[in-house]
């Protein structure tokens, strides 16, 4: 990282950023109600970015390589000075991110992962698998369970020089069940930085049964719903919209309908959504940023109100306001290492305050309504006008109360922000949901009021 | 290759059955142009070894970004683990159909090589791409251009002695053009990309590209709410691709089969569709975004007939689910790279063309939607239902396309929807995307003419 630094100086950048991360992952593969792989993956590699002053501002260029030798170092650091270089200067970009103190985030590294062998993670499928299989009626089963540790360093010419570690945990379980010509599916995930070979188990049984209570599905009379959405379809959503819409580099380029509404009532007063990189055992619980800028817990919005957006040092150094520390490197679609990314803007963990009772009792409110447990197509939103049409997945009619039947084929539409105004109510159920690499939504079961649901 | 055959002789060392090693070096360069802002410029150097091994009939992979002999062992070792301990476990135990090893070098056709190209001529095609848009019209508020371009060098060994040198290269154009009046958005993407050098933005026109997407985003502002409920659907080309791929590619894939994950399970020989679709997926379609002479087994690929006339015909296959449904191989295993294990992917997918012209499928239809575009979809294939969202929509009435529609969704179910294609144009296009499963993300094209569905759910606002 040194040589990367130095080296970049020396061939003409101003200032010089590496991003690196160094990790090994685990994980095995349930596929025809069996383990079917374990895999290994080693990922070691480091992003490098370089900023060049000139004509009153400055640019950047970037490379990223996975091979450490010095004639590829060499050759990427020119390659990220020429870009510079050649890149039209930016009289809003002003530095690298500086120096500054960096509190420690506990609880993000749990030793027993480093210890896991892929056979302790294929203990952990087998039972998963023992626990999905019970009824003779469940015909297809498919998952996994993955674990991992990593490193991850940031370093810049101006003194940033910081490290962490920090551990991953987790997996899903999909059930098919079939009975009579019908099909139901069911599905659970659970992801923690913590081993928790308990929690993941139990996601194997809950997903049988919903496979189970979904079979001879009945088609829903099209009209107006309160709808009861779960954890994971509510993080699909809002990482497809939500969660773009409070980045600062689409605000201030006017791509999202959250720009100037700093102040406005957006939501209905139940909502309170924070970003978190605290939280103990969450998968975004992070000391500093993907620019070495410390984290901080923050509203986003607060009683409907929203207090503010995310910012890296770019937009912050635009708008001359505080970094909020959300420099975050990950793409919308695929997969790809953090360290082949430039920096974007996104939270560590959201937190969407929970309400009381459990998951029944909020079910227990709705007198006319479905139940929804996850969305399919939320990824096809306009993040800039806010709309979204969403096909419903794993869907249950909800009268006076009670889950009464399964429902085959529903659709919403509906824009966001525009429906946190309809958010009613939320259980006390609250669960960690990965958004993306270092990102996750920790929130409750809600109740979104009178949605138009079509069948 | 060395790495790759090391690997491979290390593995068969530990007592595998099997083993293959991909070593792989990609060099990329990744644009993004927002507005008049390079907002990235990222030139990559990758490089790793992918290892998977077979033992007692279990599965086990490694990879590693780091090529050093300590690595590399520590990596072969930890897959080797894991195939043992799976293989504990394991009632049914993997076989491979039996191929014939192969030796060869497969060089994508290259006039101009991607890495001889200076990064700032790179740029300067990028920003062009994206003034030609901005020009269109002065509501156009923002134009994205993305480039994209690799090339490296692939080494694939197998226990079986099969021996394969890979030189890809391949590069792509998306370009994204909003436009805006008063609090009316519309935003259109269009793409394009081959395999070939740098002489491919030539044939792919990136001004064209982008000045059609500029007209059509203004287009777009015109739109008004569609409606929800029942129509006779008209889809263009992108999305009847979409379908093709999404639906009915995915549920063909033949480890979702096996699963049980499919609603083409145990249908070969049977009707699935209406005699007007035909469908393939072609690993040999000429420069084809998804096209490959081999697959990421070794195996050589081909032209997959999916359904002939209506009648499901074939799945697609990688070694092992080939032995396990008693078929002859077809080269459909796939990995995103050298850190992905190889699974059953599709190549270019495509509804073949049939004899009717646009008009003549718009001229039966007296009320009913018009779809065009795609910005994505998603499908549960165990189920068979499927939902796209369309990028531009239109009322079709009385024969004629009428007023423009804004956020439009086309859903349904897979099967039913086939059975109800009743049109079929004769106006063949195919285009470039992306596809992920697995955890892993390949570059396929999908294709298909304009074709017509009766009785489709539209899901407007």
């Amino acid at each position: 990282m040194d040589y990367a630094l130095r080296r970049s100086i020396k061939v003409g950048a101003s200032q010089a950023e590496v991003f690196a991360i160094d990790e090994v992952g685990m994980n095995i593969v349930i596929e025809k109600k069996q383990v079917k792989i374990g895999q290994v993956k080693r990922d070691r590699g480091m992003g490098i970015r370089v900023l060049v002053k000139k004509d009153g501002g400055a640019s950047t260029g970037f490379s990223y390589v996975t091979d450490f030798s010095r004639n590829t170092v060499t050759e990427a650091v020119e390659k990220a000075v020429t870009t510079a270089k050649v890149k039209r200067a930016d009289k809003d970009l002003k530095s690298f991110e500086e120096k500054a103190k960096v509190r420690k985030v506990a609880d993000i590294f749990d030793k027993r992962i480093p210890r896991t062998d892929p056979s302790d993670l294929i203990e952990i499928g087998t039972s998963m698998l023992e626990e999905a299989c019970k009824d003779p009626r469940v015909s297809a089963v498919s998952g996994s369970v993955h674990a991992g540790f990593g490193e991850v360093s940031v370093a810049n010419s101006l003194g940033v020089s910081g490290s962490y570690r920090s551990t991953g945990f987790g997996g899903h379980m999909y059930v098919v069940a079939e009975s009579g010509g019908s099909l139901g599916v069911g599905w659970e995930t659970h992801s923690s930085s913590n081993y928790e070979s308990q929690k993941l188990v139990a996601t194997a049984g809950y997903a049988a049964e919903t496979a189970l209570k979904q079979l001879n599905p009945r088609t829903l009379e099209p009209g107006t719903y309160d709808v009861v959405v779960d954890q994971d379809g509510l993080a699909d959503l809002f990482m497809n919209t939500l969660v773009q819409q409070v980045r600062a580099d689409l605000v201030q380029r006017n791509q999202s309908p959250l720009t100037g509404k700093i102040g406005s009532e957006i939501a209905s007063e139940n909502v309170t959504l924070m970003d978190d990189p605290t939280v103990p055992k969450a998968l975004g619980s992070k000391p500093f940023d993907s620019e070495g800028c410390p984290t901080n817990s923050r509203p986003i919005v607060e009683k409907g109100v929203l207090r503010t957006i995310l910012h890296n040092s770019y937009t912050a150094h635009k708008e001359g306001v505080k970094n909020t520390g959300n420099s975050m490197r990950y793409i919308m679609f695929g997969t790809r290492s953090e360290y082949a990314l430039e920096p974007i803007i996104g939270p560590h963990n959201l937190v969407l305050k929970p309400g009381k009772g459990r998951r029944e009792d909020l079910i227990r409110e709705v007198k006319s309504g479905i139940l929804v447990r996850g969305f399919i197509g939320a990824h096809t939103s306009n993040v800039q006008s806010g709309d979204f049409s969403l096909a419903l997945d794993c869907v249950f009619k909800i009268e006076n109360g009670d889950l009464t039947f399964p429902v085959k084929h529903a659709m919403i539409g509906g824009n966001m922000p525009g429906i946190l105004r309809q958010i009613r109510l939320a259980a006390g159920n609250s669960k960690q949901v990965t958004m993306g690499p270092g990102m996750t939504l920790i929130s409750p079961t809600i109740l979104i009021e009178k949605l138009t649901v079509a069948a | 290759m060395r790495i790759a055959e090391k690997a491979v002789t290390l593995c068969e060392k530990l007592g595998a059955d099997y083993a293959d090693a991909r070593v792989e070096r990609t060099l990329s360069t990744d644009i993004r142009l927002m507005k008049d802002t390079f907002d990235q410029v990222a030139s990559g150097a990758e490089q790793g070894l992918g290892i998977r091994v077979l033992y007692k009939g279990a599965w086990g992979f490694g990879s590693s970004t780091s090529l050093a002999l300590r690595d590399v062992s520590q990596t072969i070792r930890g897959a080797f683990k894991a195939a043992k301990a799976t293989a504990l476990h394991t009632k049914e135990k993997t076989r491979l159909r039996e191929v014939s090893p192969v030796k060869e070098v497969v060089a994508s056709a290259v006039k101009e090589p991607m890495q001889s190209i200076p990064v700032d001529r790179k740029m300067k095609l990028t920003l062009e791409a994206s003034e030609e848009a901005t020009k269109v019209d002065k509501r156009i508020v923002s134009v994205t251009v993305t480039y994209s371009d690799s090339s490296g060098e692939t080494y694939l060994a197998t226990s079986e002695g099969t021996r394969l040198v890979g030189r890809p290269s391949r590069g792509s154009i998306v370009i994204v053009a909003v436009a805006k009046e008063g609090t009316k958005v519309g935003t259109i993407r269009e793409r394009n990309g081959m395999q070939a050098g740098f002489e491919l933005f030539e044939k792919i026109d990136p001004l064209g590209l982008a000045r059609r997407g500029a007209e059509r985003a203004v287009k777009l502002l015109a739109a008004v709410p569609a409606p929800s409920g029942r129509f006779t659907v008209i889809a263009d080309q992108k999305l009847a691709g979409v379908f093709a791929h999404e639906a009915v590619g995915h549920a063909s894939e033949a480890d979702h089969v096996i699963t049980g994950e499919s609603v083409l399970k145990d249908k070969i020989g049977q009707r699935v569709g209406s005699d007007l679709v035909t469908m393939y997926d072609d690993s040999t379609y000429p420069g084809g975004w998804g096209t490959s002479l081999y697959d990421s087994e070794g195996v050589p690929t081909k032209k997959r007939l999916i359904i002939d006339k209506g009648f499901l015909k074939g799945y697609i296959l990688s070694r092992e689910t080939a032995a396990e449904l008693n078929m002859d191989p077809n080269g459909g295993a796939r990995a995103q790279s050298f850190a992905y294990r190889p699974v059953v992917r599709m190549s270019n997918t495509y509804l073949t063309a049939g004899g009717q012209s646009f008009e003549e499928l718009l001229e039966g239809v007296d009320h009913g939607v018009y779809l065009k575009g795609s910005r994505g979809g998603q499908v549960d294939t165990a189920k068979g239902t499927f939902q796209f969202s369309a990028e531009e929509g239109y009322l079709i009435e009385k024969g004629q396309l009428s007023k423009p529609l804004s956020d439009v969704s086309l859903s349904g179910m897979t099967l039913e929807t086939l059975m109800n294609i009743d049109g079929v144009a004769n106006d063949f296009q195919i285009t470039i995307g992306l596809c992920g499963k697995a955890g892993q993300v390949v570059s396929t094209g999908t294709g298909s003419p304009h074709v017509r569905i009766r009785n489709a759910v539209v899901g407007g606002k």
